[in-house]
């Protein structure tokens, strides 16, 4: 999970709700243009696709270019993204180097249907000539850093190719490109074809993900080894350098060849410098005292913030981030109890206050925000997601009710009318500084379990000696476990590495979940041609999971990030998710008004 | 170093019969208070905190885990003297219950402490020897590690699956073993002079065991200085908890510990909502400072010369 | 003297020896698989392919084999490279053993310069309401968490005034006024915690020193206090001191992990807190390594100091 920080944020004077924001953007209020030149929706339609790059900037908005942004980072933990440590690696990615496509941005908030829109990025062109091909056309002005050992020279097909075989080499990411068969450069220098071994109706949205395809040059690896030395890419900004934890300076790319609707390159600032700041109140401080732009901010201490900086822009986040209970895979594998038998955990699920939750976590100045997650997080978007509370839920939704007087029955059908002890444990570090309601509900979810006579006994563990590889990777703990699911970009990878198979596509599986009938819903809908027939037939599994509750969804919290107001309006990629994909999706489209260019 | 019979205690106990007990320690107690101010609010203190800790149920207002989210982040109030934290519990009853991780982690690392080093300083001290250089060598090795770095490697070597039983005495023990290796150190020095001391002759040429000798002269005059070093190692055990909290491998929630508190929450919303960090600290604060002032005064009453008493 | 000082050095290697063994077998002993952690957040390697990395990081031989492994590479310069991020670990020691090094430092200096003088006034002054408010303010300094003193110092002056530490730290030799600026805080922080300890120890040599028959002598001769005290009694009372200084690096190091990482300072504390984190054995065996040594060799300097300060004393 990234320490990603929104740098360009939405102007709201006065609390907005969600949904009337929505509204706005789709009336074309506000004067925020939502200029997208990416043809609409059809990434599944045969044909082609975006022939120009997407600019969200209109008539309106007047970039100045140069100037310096400040912000901050943490520190890496290593930098070659087809073999990346944490998913820190990949925001770094962004800046540095390119997808094929990428999503599409905009400032302002971008329309529900348009959230992991894929749009071009290397890719100028992409033919669609039959449901299993996909012909890629290179943008012929994309050209690599002009630095050693690339110079300046064109991106061409072979780069892609080159760097597709390294990614399935190395990556831990590889099975989300299982369905390609075959990827050929030919006829010429620009056109890359991938084959699949079955149509993927989200292939495009797929390869635009910001944890997979990252085209790195076959030069760097030839020369250093791998990426971790030196990073250059063809991406819009250039790595000036890296000193470990005190900063990244990344320097435009001159030669960048994304353009604005109007013909000027992006990006617009000169220099992007982020600061390594480890302690949150530092940050903070930092930001008040005017020395970083932007910061993403602890809900609760927002409204404190604002009171030092009353002109901070505020950019509310819906991330693509499930949070949910897991339980111990014997219930599964072995069939034992208590987590074997659905009216435990549909219990389970009725004793978490949701809606308390979300309160608890929210800024004080807001009286709503946050959603609740099914599998599938709120952050991709209402046409993906089914949400739990809508209608189309339809009976299961009675699951996700807190309802402390049910659940007590369904326990007590269950045999377990006296309750009874286990364990929940969680990861103590990492998530704790970047999702700040993880531990608050980790340490909530005692006190909502002790009601339908669950005594919980919380168990912290180490992310990265404990909980990653023993938990979360392998399922290997005893009770329950509360857990984030890695952010995907379509609900098909949400859905496909949680119920298949473990070690058979079922990267997140953990609990092992086996039910046949499911398995082969997946595995059907996978090679489904039309995006409308498979969204429907998404939802329907949708659905059933929330019916067995094989794990307990949790919240989809709003994250907040606070801005000075120097220059370009808030950005917004993908939605509110506030993007990892920041290079191109964020941090190109930003600039610097002339006042406050020089730090 | 003098033995017993020569410090002022001694002497002033020497001259009150010993007939009313209660009454000669009360009246001990009574004298130092006015000799030592400090250090007899240093002691109360200490007191105070343990009496805490043993009583936390009974005198706590609510339960350490009795969360009200609708009253979450508030600052003081008639319901919560102390104010709430995030998840709306009652810091004062946390503070409290807090007391309770404190004094068994600072008093369980003291006694261990306190144990190893007597054990190993007396030794060494007394007989010298090939014992004595081979336990040098290993305080040596064992003091040139940073106890923080020690203390860390340790405890997230065994319980990074942490529960609360697990975690704690991880802590307790690598805590007492490092704390002991200084102590070790000084007790070894007393041992030395009190060997040299003429009663100690005496004893060995009337033929008196080794045992004896140090269990009737060596060990008593140790003790002085086992409990000053007691009093400052408690101060630093409870410093210690809390440093090991902020690197993260503190005592687990929903557990209290003043450390936890201070280093998670608290200075994590310090800026807006201050109070969840300011009682844990000031109880931190607090009960070090008295701990020192107490061992302090201690060692300016039961050996003068250690510290230039009058 | 000489004879001393050869028995002392040669005291000195066995403990550096017993010194590696533990720090090899520290590490050794943390649970958590490297090779799980190194290979990806997200990664479902085969138990084939977790092997083979084993392999590729030495990690499949026997212990012993390992070890002398790691002694004959760090005896010739090698200090190992991350396992995450590649770089030697001789580079990042390089970069940021200075800046630990001048923090320590500089907290070393304000500490001193604060609890020598108050710890010789304390001691002329005993009993006075100086001599409590001194040891009280002592006391007091080493009671407050260093953490909690450094997020006070971070945020009050942001809430009163918008004041912020500086952003980035700048060498010395790029920036000095900027350097020590940033520096100035933490190491005044870490000043504190030492300068209790020290004060003390100062305090109770001086009236130790001021009871001797000399100081006696001294007075009866009808010098000036100021001339007994400076001429006769602190040069004899410091030399103790010096042994307390030289045992306070370890808290320095433990103060310096804390206060580097909440101002940001780019030192050994915190590349050690990140690798101890990130179960990056080779760093953290190199930097438990260096910082034992300088400790141990900050002893055999201290003591051989304090031996030829005062010939009187001999180690048993």
């Amino acid at each position: 999970m990234a320490d990603s920080n929104g740098y360009w944020h939405r102007f709201h004077t006065r609390r907005i709700s969600r949904r009337r924001a929505l509204q706005a953007a789709a009336l074309g209020g506000a004067g925020l243009a939502t200029a997208a030149i990416a043809c609409g929706g059809g990434e599944e339609e045969e044909g082609v696709v975006g022939e120009a790059t997407a600019s969200p900037v209109s008539d309106e908005l007047k970039p100045t270019p140069g100037g310096t942004y400040v912000g901050t980072m943490a520190d890496l933990y290593n930098m070659d993204p087809h073999r990346p440590i944490a998913f820190l690696t990949h925001v770094f990615a962004s800046w540095i180097y390119s997808r094929l496509m990428r999503y599409a941005s905009t400032y302002g908030e971008l329309p529900e249907e348009r959230w992991y829109e894929a749009v071009p990025e290397l890719a100028q062109k992409v033919e669609n000539p039959d449901p299993q091909t996909y012909i890629f056309t290179l943008n012929p002005e994309a050209k690599w850093h002009n630095v050693d050992p690339t110079f300046g020279r064109q991106v061409t097909a072979e780069d892609v190719v080159f760097s597709y075989n390294r990614y399935q080499e190395l990556s831990p990411q590889a099975v989300d490109m299982a369905m390609v068969d075959s990827v050929t450069a030919g006829p010429d220098d620009l056109t890359v074809t991938f084959k699949l071994k079955h149509p993927f109706a989200l292939f495009l949205t797929r390869i635009a993900s910001y944890q997979d395809l990252w085209i790195l040059p076959p030069e760097l690896i030839e020369a250093d080894g791998d990426a971790e030395k030196r990073a250059v890419g063809s991406g819009p900004f250039m790595l000036g350098h890296y000193n470990r934890s005190v900063d990244f300076e990344f320097l435009k790319n001159p030669d960048y060849f994304e353009h604005d609707q109007y013909g000027n390159r992006v990006p617009y600032i000169d220099v992007l410098r982020l600061i390594v700041i480890p302690d949150p109140n530092a940050v903070i401080s930092q930001f008040i005292a005017k020395k970083i732009y932007g910061i993403t901010c602890q809900p609760r201490l927002v409204s404190e913030v604002l009171d030092s900086v009353p002109d901070a822009r505020i950019n509310r986040m819906l991330r693509n981030l499930t949070s949910f209970i897991y339980f111990q895979d014997s219930s599964f594998v072995k069939d034992e109890g208590p987590f074997n038998d659905v009216r435990v955990r549909r219990a389970v699920s009725m004793a978490v206050d949701r809606d308390g939750l979300l309160a608890l976590v929210r800024a004080p100045i807001d009286d709503e925000g946050g959603e609740w997650c099914n599998i599938v997080p709120a952050g991709l978007g209402k046409q993906w997601w089914l949400d739990p509370k809508s209608p189309e839920m339809g009976e299961p939704a009675k699951w996700y009710k807190y309802d402390v007087a049910e659940a007590k029955k369904l326990m007590e059908a269950a045999g377990y009318a006296d309750g009874f002890d286990t364990r929940l444990h969680f990861s103590s570090t990492i998530y704790t500084n970047i999702i700040p309601y993880y531990p608050v509900v980790a340490e909530a979810l005692p006190n909502l379990m002790r009601e339908i006579g669950i005594n919980v006994t919380l168990v912290p563990e180490d992310y990265i000696g404990q909980y990653m590889p023993e938990t979360y990777s392998k399922g290997k703990f005893d009770g329950m476990a509360w857990g984030l699911l890695s952010n995907f970009t379509d609900a098909l990878a949400y859905l496909s590495n949680s119920f298949l198979p473990f070690g058979e596509g079922g990267g997140r599986n953990m609990s092992k979940v086996r039910d046949d009938q499911l398995i082969a819903d997946i595995e059907e809908a996978t090679p489904e041609p039309d995006v409308e027939v498979l969204r429907t037939k998404l939802l329907d599994i949708q659905r059933y999971i929330s019916d067995q509750m094989y794990y307990v969804p949790g919240i989809n919290a709003i994250d907040y990030a606070l801005g000075h107001p120097y220059g370009s309006p808030t950005m917004n990629s993908t939605g509110p998710s506030g993007g990892y994909g920041l290079g191109t999706e964020t941090s190109m489209w930003g600039w610097l008004d002339p006042e406050h260019q020089n730090p | 170093m003098a033995s017993v019979g020569q410090t002022e205690v001694g002497e002033y106990l020497a001259l009150r019969p010993a007939r009313k007990p209660l009454a000669g320690v009360l009246a001990a107690l009574w004298w130092f208070a006015r000799r030592k101010p400090l250090g007899a609010m240093g002691g109360v203190i200490v007191v105070v905190m343990i009496v805490v800790a043993i009583s936390a149920p009974w005198i706590a207002p609510y339960w350490y885990d009795d969360q009200s989210w609708g009253e979450a982040m508030q600052g003081p109030s008639l319901r919560h003297p102390f104010g709430t934290d995030d998840l709306g519990r009652d810091m004062l009853s946390r503070v409290v219950y807090g007391a309770r991780v404190s004094v068994v982690i600072g008093f369980s690392a003291v006694a261990i402490s306190a144990v190893v080093a007597t054990f190993m300083g007396v030794i060494s001290g007394y007989y010298g020897g090939r014992f004595d250089t081979l336990f040098q060598r290993l305080v040596d090795i064992w003091m040139s590690f940073p106890a923080l770095v020690l203390l860390i490697t340790i405890v997230s070597t065994f319980s990074r699956g942490g529960v609360f039983w697990h975690r704690v005495s991880a802590i307790i023990i690598v805590l007492g073993i490092i704390m002991a290796a200084g102590s070790s150190r000084v007790i070894r020095g007393a041992a030395i002079s009190v060997k040299n001391n003429q009663y100690v002759e005496a004893a060995r040429c009337i033929g008196a065991s080794d045992a004896r000798i140090l269990a009737q002269h060596v060990l008593p005059n140790v003790f002085a200085v086992i409990i000053i070093l007691a009093t400052v190692q408690l101060g630093a055990a409870i410093l210690a908890e809390s440093s090991i909290s902020f690197l993260g491998w503190g005592v687990p929630p929903p557990f209290p510990s003043w450390g936890q508190m201070l280093s998670n929450k608290g200075i994590l919303f310090m800026r807006a909502h201050p109070w969840i960090a300011v009682w844990p600290g000031l109880a931190i604060a607090l009960s070090v400072y008295g701990f020192n002032m107490l061992g302090d005064a201690l060692r300016d009453v039961l050996d003068p010369r250690l510290r230039g008493g009058r | 003297m000489g004879k001393y000082i050869l028995r002392r050095l040669l005291l000195v290697v066995p403990t550096i020896i017993g010194v590696t063994i533990l720090v090899f077998l520290l590490i050794r002993l943390m649970p958590g698989d490297v090779v799980q952690q190194i290979s990806g957040e997200t990664a479902f390697l085969t138990e084939e392919q977790r092997q083979e990395l084993r392999e590729e990081l030495g990690l499949d031989r026997p212990m012993l084999q390992q070890y002398f492994v790691w002694m004959s590479k760090t005896l010739r310069g090698d200090l190992g490279t991350s396992l995450q991020t590649k770089v030697a670990v001789r580079t990042e020691l390089k970069n940021r053993f200075p800046v630990t090094a001048e923090l320590g430092l500089l907290a070393l200096l304000l500490s001193l310069c604060v609890s020598l003088p108050i710890g010789v006034l304390a001691a002329i002054r005993q009993d006075t309401a100086l001599d409590y408010v001194a040891r009280s303010g002592a006391i007091a300094f080493l009671s407050i968490p260093s953490f909690w003193m450094g997020t006070l110092v971070i945020v009050l002056p942001n809430k009163w005034w918008g004041w912020a530490p500086p952003l980035m730290y700048k060498d010395l030799w790029v920036d000095p006024l900027e350097n020590l600026y940033t520096l100035i805080i933490p190491a005044a922080i870490m000043g504190m915690a030492l300068s209790g300890t020290v004060m003390r120890m100062t305090r109770a040599q001086m009236l130790e020193v001021l009871r001797q028959d000399y100081v006696r002598t001294a007075w009866s001769k009808g010098l000036r206090e100021r001339t007994v005290v400076t001429r006769h009694a602190i040069k004899n009372a410091f030399i103790p001191v010096v042994t307390i200084v030289g045992l306070q690096i370890p808290v320095v190091v433990a103060g310096a992990v804390i206060l580097e990482s909440i101002f940001g300072i780019p030192g050994i504390g915190r590349y050690l807190l990140f690798s101890i984190n990130a179960l990056d054995y080779p760093v953290v065996q190199a930097l438990n390594l260096i910082i034992a040594l300088v400790i141990v060799l900050t002893n055999l300097a201290v003591d051989v100091t304090y031996a030829y300060l005062d010939p009187r004393i001999r180690y048993g």
